[in-house]
């Protein structure tokens, strides 16, 4: 994406510059989020392509109402030229599998998750062991009293929920990573 | 006009279901409405926790671990067990034969103490311990269960709730910590929940065995219905 693409699709998102950057990483997300769950295989590149696309059209001086509504259709249209439609048929198909025997905790998992929760601190923590705890009926019950002791609605409350969640997740991928990376190399003489 | 989206709706589209105008009006909305897009990004991680818990049917647990893998999220679900495994309860399903045995053992030691001899005779039919298996736990495998075994147990009943469908028969393994079946026992017909099986307690192992309850078809072929992950602890007494 040239420069003064980027400018233009940032002007049209806000005038104020660091909301326009903060409004396109969370448009950038939602896209790669939609491409994941249309069974794409390159998600985050959909999700660039899109947004080159909307910029590219926004400096050609496109009339366009809504940029959001805009990448939505862009992006629907490159859902349709691609073959991850056909796939997520193909794969329907197969799902009727059942799963593999359920595997015992993970120890390397588990080790990692108390140390993603300790560097999330007491707090944080709290809050979200407390908020995925529980199913059906007691997870509203909870929520809302989780809700209340900290004075939020209840959907502010499961957006910060869902970006302690998602910084949980990372955290305890990399420290996964890690315990891989760490393991020694075998000196095997071929 | 903004269309409201159900749960079902919101699960049916993530699981791949719907036709191309369906999923298109939603996948639409989902870019651009805020709200609707942290719904499913909710319902998506409560569908994560519930197969991590092994709360789904197996049916279900097919088609979420397919949209887990479909949509190159499978290294999820790794997080989403240790998560369930750290905030599960420990469960002690057997606590009341525990106190009672101690209150058996205190009553003993008293009637003792006073040199007065009641001391029944020697019990000739079998003593039996009975371990129950919830239906809420059923599927998946649950890992909190422990079975004390005192010295007079001879047999262990196993009462598994069961709530999958009909079969024709059924088989029970008891898998030892190596995870080689130890003992195997099979039933035909499905019968009515409780499924209850009596096992001799010299063949339980002691430490942490595996309980897995399979429904046959009329190919013998099985499919998994309850696993359980028991520590059983054999004391003298």
């Amino acid at each position: 994406m040239e420069k003064a693409q980027f400018d233009a699709l940032l002007a049209r998102l806000n005038t104020d510059p660091d909301r326009a950057a903060q409004l396109y990483e969370e448009l950038r997300q939602r896209l790669i989020r939609y491409f994941r769950w249309e069974r794409s295989a390159e998600p985050e590149d959909q999700a660039d392509e899109v947004l080159n696309r909307v910029a590219r059209k926004l400096a050609e001086g496109e009339e366009v109402e809504g940029v959001e509504r805009f990448a939505a259709g862009v992006a629907r249209v490159l859902m349709r030229e691609s073959l991850t439609r056909v796939r997520r048929r193909e794969l329907a198909l197969k799902k009727m599998v059942l799963p593999d025997r359920e595997p015992p905790v993970d120890p390397d998992a588990l080790a990692c998750l108390e140390g993603c929760l300790a560097k999330l601190g007491s707090d944080q923590a709290s809050l979200i062991l407390r908020y995925y705890a529980g199913r059906g009926s007691t997870h509203n019950v909870v929520r809302r009293e989780i809700a209340e002791e900290l004075g939020l609605e209840i959907n502010a409350l499961r957006n910060r929920a869902l970006r302690i969640r998602e910084r949980l997740e990372d955290c305890v991928r990399r420290c996964l990573r890690k315990l891989c990376d760490d393991l020694p190399v075998q000196d095997t003489k071929f | 006009m903004k269309h409201e989206y159900s749960r079902a709706d919101i699960e049916a589209h993530l699981l791949g279901k719907g036709s191309d105008e369906e999923r298109g009006a939603l996948a639409e909305a989902l870019i651009v409405d805020l709200d609707l897009h942290a719904r499913m990004q909710e319902i998506e991680c409560e569908q994560l926790d519930a197969l991590a818990r092994g709360e789904l049917t197996a049916v279900e647990a097919a088609a979420w671990q397919g949209f887990l893998e479909e949509t190159g999220q499978l290294d999820r679900l790794r997080v989403a067990r240790a998560m369930a495994a750290k905030m599960r309860p420990r469960r002690r399903v057997l606590w009341w034969l525990e106190i009672a045995a101690a209150v058996l053992l205190l009553g003993g030691g008293a009637w003792w103490w006073m040199g007065i001899d009641r001391r029944p005779e020697p019990v000739l039919f079998a003593q039996r311990a009975s371990l129950t298996l919830p239906r809420d736990i059923t599927r998946g495998t649950n890992t909190g269960l422990e079975l004390t075994i005192a010295k007079d147990i001879t047999e262990i009943e196993l009462q598994f709730e069961v709530s999958a469908e009909p079969a024709s028969g059924y088989r029970v393994r008891v898998l030892n910590a190596s995870g080689v079946a130890v003992l195997v026992r099979e039933g035909k017909g499905w019968p009515a929940t409780p499924l209850r099986m009596v096992l001799p307690a010299t063949e339980i192992p002691s430490g942490r065995i595996r309980l897995e309850l399979m429904a046959l078809n009329l190919q013998g072929q099985e499919s998994p219905v309850a696993f359980h992950e028991v520590r059983v602890v054999k004391i003298d007494k």
